[in-house]
C-alpha cells in the first residue's frame, strides 16, 4: 500500500493491520517482512525519518543529526558518563552500524536455558537456520579483499604473529567499495539495512509504514493490547504534528530498541517490576596504533577484521573500526598546538577496538519527554577485562610494526613504545579513566520463563498480557559477547514464525 | 522567527553565542601545526547550523563547556583573567591543560566542547585534503514524504 511521513496537526491518522509494529531497525523490519511473507497485514511505526543513501550525510554532525537517536546524546550514568549509541531513522541502529554478522554461539542458548529457563538448542537450531536466511537475503559476504584497506590487513598481521585466530568480517554487504564510512549510513547502497530491503518489501506486499512518528505508548481493552498512538514529529523542525492511532486485530510487537522498548511499555504502564532493570552492553574502548607510513583508515571498509580468540576468557571481542578525522578529535588529548600536532599524525594511526562481554547491568528509566534515563557502572571485574582488552589491542599494533600506541587512558602517558606495552597492565581500573562507548545494547524487557525475574516469556510475551510482544535487543537477557544483530533478526524470523503458527 | 542569539552579523561584533564558542573553540584547535587549525569564518557558519540544528540538551552543555574554558584561566595557569584576553602563547597553555583536566566534570564538559569543534573542523575542505580524503559535499537535507 504506502508509506506515510510526518502529518501535520488537525487531523487524525488512524489504520488497523493484523499487527502493529513499533520500530523498524534490526527487530522490527524483521519480524515485520516475516509476517507480511506469511500473508499476515502489518503496520510498521518507526520514529525517524525514511532516508535513502541519497539522503544520508556525508559529515559527523550530519549523521548525529539525522541518523542518530538524539544527536547520541544519551548518557549512561554512573561512575562515568559513557554514550549510548543508536539511531533514529527508518532502518534503526542497521543505517549507522557496521553490518557485521555473527551468528549467536551456541552457549549462549544454553546459558539462557540453565539461568534464564528460556532457550536451550531448539531455539538454537531454530534461530540458525533464520539465521541462515538472513545471510543469503542480506547477502552476508566477506569483505572483498581490495576494499580492505591498510588498517585491516595490518591487524590481521598482528594477529597472526601474535598466533591467535582473527578473520576478515563477514558483513550484510554486497559490493562494498571501502569507503569507510559505515557509520554516516552507506551512500553506495551496499551495506544491506533493513530500510534497503525489508521495509520496502514489507510495503510493496500491500502493508503500511509510517515515518517520523514515535509511538508514544500502548493502547489496551484490559490486558490485552489493541493498538498504539502518538504523534508525528517532523524530522527537521522536531515540531509536533498530528496524532495518530492504530489498532492491531492480533498483536502489538515493540521492537523500539534496548532503551527505547522498556520506556514505552513504561509509559504504557504495564505492571512488571523487571521493566528496564538488566540492562546490558558491551562497553568499548578504541587504541590507536602510529605506524611509519600512512595507514589512511578511512579508505577501507569501517570495520573489515575481528577475533573472537578471546571471547570466552577473558571475555572480549577485537575489531577494527575506522572513524573520520572529525570524531578522532575527541580521543586525542590535549589541546591547542598540542592537539594540532598530534592531530597531523591521523594518516598514518591505525584505530582498533576491544569490545568487553560485560557481566555488569544497569537500568533504564523513563525519563523527562520520554527519553531514556540510563544508569549503569561497569563492575571491577569487567574493567579487568577493559585492560585486557586493551593491552590485547595494543601487543597486536606493535606485532604488526607499530611504533607507537595510544592508548588514552587518564593517567597514563600519551604514548607508549613497543617496551612499554606491559605498563598497560598496571592501567586504572576505574571506569573514569576511559573514553569508552556502548553501542550493543541488550536487555531492560528481558526474557524468562518465570516472571518474576523477567518481562517477556520465550515467546516475546509480555507476562501478565495478552497480544502485546517484544522482538528487539531489549528481550536478550544477557550479553553475547558477538555482534547482536544476527541474533536479534534470527530471533525476530522465528517469532514471526511461532505468531503465524499460532 | 529570528533568534537572537546567532542573527548578526558574523565577526568580532557577531552575537553573543557565536562570540562565545568561537572564543573557546578556536583556541583549542589553531593552525601551524602541520595541519589546517579552525577557520574562523568557517566556524561561525558552522556555529550557526550548530545552534539552528543541535538538541538543547548538548547546546547547553556546550555552551556551559565554553563557559568554563573562558572563566578558568586562574585555575589551570593561574592568571586571573579571561581566556580572551590572554596572549597567544598563554592562552594556548590553558587550553592544553584545560583538556587535561584532573576533574572528571571538567574533563566530560571540555569533551563536548571539543567534539563539536572537531565537527567543525572535520567538514573544512583544506583539512580533509590536507588528510588526503575527498572534501565533503553538503549535507542532503531530505528524507522521503511519501
Ligand atoms: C555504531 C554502531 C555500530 C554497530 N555495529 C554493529 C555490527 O557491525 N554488527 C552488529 O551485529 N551489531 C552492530 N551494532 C548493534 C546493532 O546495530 C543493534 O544491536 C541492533 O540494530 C539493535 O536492534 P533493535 O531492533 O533492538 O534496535 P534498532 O535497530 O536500534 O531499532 C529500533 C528502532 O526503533 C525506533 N524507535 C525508537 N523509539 C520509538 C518509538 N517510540 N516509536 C517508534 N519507533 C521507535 C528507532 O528509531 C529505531 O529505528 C552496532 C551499533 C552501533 C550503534
Ligand atoms: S565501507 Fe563504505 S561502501 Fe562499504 S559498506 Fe561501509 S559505507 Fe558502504
Amino acid at each position: 500500500m504506502s508509506h506515510t511521513a510526518f502529518q501535520e496537526k488537525g487531523q487524525q491518522v488512524e489504520a488497523e493491520a493484523d499487527y502493529v509494529i513499533v520500530g523498524s531497525g534490526a527487530g522490527g523490519a524483521t519480524v515485520a517482512a516475516g509476517l507480511a511473507r506469511g500473508g499476515a497485514s502489518v503496520i510498521v511505526v518507526e520514529a525517524g525519518a525514511w532516508r535513502d543513501p541519497e539522503h544520508y550525510p556525508y559529515s559527523s554532525h550530519g549523521s548525529m543529526g539525522k541518523l542518530f537517536d538524539d544527536w547520541g546524546s544519551t548518557i549512561a550514568m554512573g561512575r562515568a558518563f559513557w554514550p549510548v549509541i543508536q539511531a533514529r531513522t527508518m532502518g534503526g541502529t542497521t543505517v549507522i552500524n557496521s553490518a557485521i554478522c555473527v551468528r549467536t554461539p551456541g552457549d549462549i542458548f544454553e546459558m539462557w536455558e540453565k539461568e534464564h529457563g528460556v532457550g536451550g538448542m531448539d531455539m538454537a537450531k531454530s534461530v540458525w537456520m533464520a539465521q541462515d536466511e538472513v545471510e543469503r537475503e542480506l547477502f552476508v559476504q566477506e569483505v572483498p579483499e581490495a576494499s580492505r584497506g591498510r588498517s585491516n590487513n595490518l591487524a590481521m598481521q598482528g594477529a597472526e604473529a601474535l598466533g591467535y585466530e582473527s578473520h576478515v568480517i563477514r558483513r550484510y554487504a554486497k559490493g562494498c567499495v571501502g569507503s569507510g564510512q559505515c557509520l554516516q549510513g552507506c551512500r553506495h547502497g551496499a551495506k544491506q539495512s533493513t530500510n534497503l530491503n525489508y521495509i520496502p518489501e514489507v510495503r510493496d506486499r500491500g502493508n503500511r509504514v509510517f515515518s517520523c512518528a514515535p509511538v508514544h505508548k500502548v493502547v489496551f481493552e484490559g490486558k490485552r493490547a489493541v493498538g498504539v498512538t502518538g504523534w508525528f514529529q517532523h524530522p527537521g523542525t522536531k515540531k509536533w504534528g498530528a496524532k495518530f492511532t492504530f489498532r492491531a486485530k492480533q498483536a502489538v510487537i515493540l521492537a523500539a530498541s534496548a532503551t527505547h522498548t522498556p520506556c514505552i511499555l513504561m509509559r504504557s504502564k504495564v505492571k512488571n517490576k523487571n521493566l528496564g532493570r538488566y540492562f546490558r552492553a558491551h562497553p568499548g574502548t578504541g587504541i590507536f596504533g602510529l605506524y611509519k607510513d600512512p595507514v589512511d583508515m578511512n579508505v577501507g571498509a569501517t570495520q573489515g577484521w575481528a577475533s573472537t580468540h578471546y571471547r570466552e576468557s577473558p571475555g572480549i571481542k577485537l575489531e577494527t573500526l575506522s572513524i573520520p578525522p572529525e570524531m578522532v578529535v575527541t580521543r586525542i588529548r590535549g589541546g591547542g598546538k598540542n592537539l594540532m600536532r598530534r592531530l597531523s599524525e591521523y594518516r598514518y594511526g591505525a584505530m582498533w577496538i576491544q569490545a568487553v562481554r560485560a557481566n555488569s547491568h544497569g537500568r533504564v528509566r523513563n525519563g523527562p519527554g520520554g527519553k531514556p534515563f540510563v544508569t549503569y557502572t561497569a563492575n571491577r571485574e569487567d574493567m579487568e577485562k577493559f585492560v585486557a582488552g586493551i593491552h590485547l589491542v595494543a601487543k597486536t599494533h606493535f606485532a604488526a610494526g607499530a611504533r607507537a600506541i595510544i592508548p588514552g587512558i587518564a593517567g597514563m602517558p600519551y604514548t607508549l613504545g613497543p617496551d612499554e606495552v606491559d605498563k598497560l597492565l598496571d592501567a586504572p581500573r576505574d571506569p573514569r579513566a576511559y573514553v569508552a562507548i556502548m553501542s550493543h545494547l541488550f536487555g531492560g524487557a528481558v526474557m524468562g520463563s518465570d516472571p518474576k525475574s523477567s518481562v517477556v516469556d520465550g515467546r516475546g510475551k509480555v507476562h501478565g498480557y495478552e497480544s502485546l510482544y517484544v522482538c528487539d535487543a531489549s528481550a536478550l537477557p544477557t550479553v553475547l559477547g558477538v555482534n547482536p544483530q544476527h541474533t536479534i533478526m534470527g530471533i525476530a524470523k522465528l517469532r514471526a514464525q511461532q505468531l503465524l503458527d499460532a | 522567527m529570528l533568534d537572537p542569539l546567532t542573527t548578526g552579523t558574523p565577526g568580532k561584533e557577531g552575537p553573543l553565542f557565536v562570540w562565545l564558542l568561537r572564543t573557546a573553540m578556536l583556541p583549542l584547535m589553531p593552525s601551524g601545526e602541520g595541519i589546517p587549525g579552525l577557520d574562523p569564518d568557517q566556524l561561525d557558519a558552522y556555529l550557526r547550523r550548530f545552534r539552528a540544528e543541535v538538541n538543547g540538551t548538548t547546546q547547553l552543555g556546550v555552551i556551559v563547556a565554553a563557559i568554563v574554558f573562558v572563566i578558568s584561566p586562574i585555575f589551570t595557569i593561574k592568571v586571573p583573567l579571561p581566556s580572551f584576553l590572554l596572549s597567544e602563547s598563554l592562552l594556548d597553555r590553558h587550553a592544553d591543560k584545560l583538556c587535561n583536566s584532573p576533574l572528571y566534570l571538567v574533563k566530560q564538559a571540555i569533551f563536548l566542547l571539543k567534539m563539536y569543534a572537531g565537527f567543525a573542523w572535520g567538514i573544512q575542505d583544506d583539512v580533509r585534503e590536507a588528510l588526503a580524503l575527498p572534501a565533503y559535499p553538503e549535507d542532503p537535507e531530505a528524507w522521503r514524504t511519501a
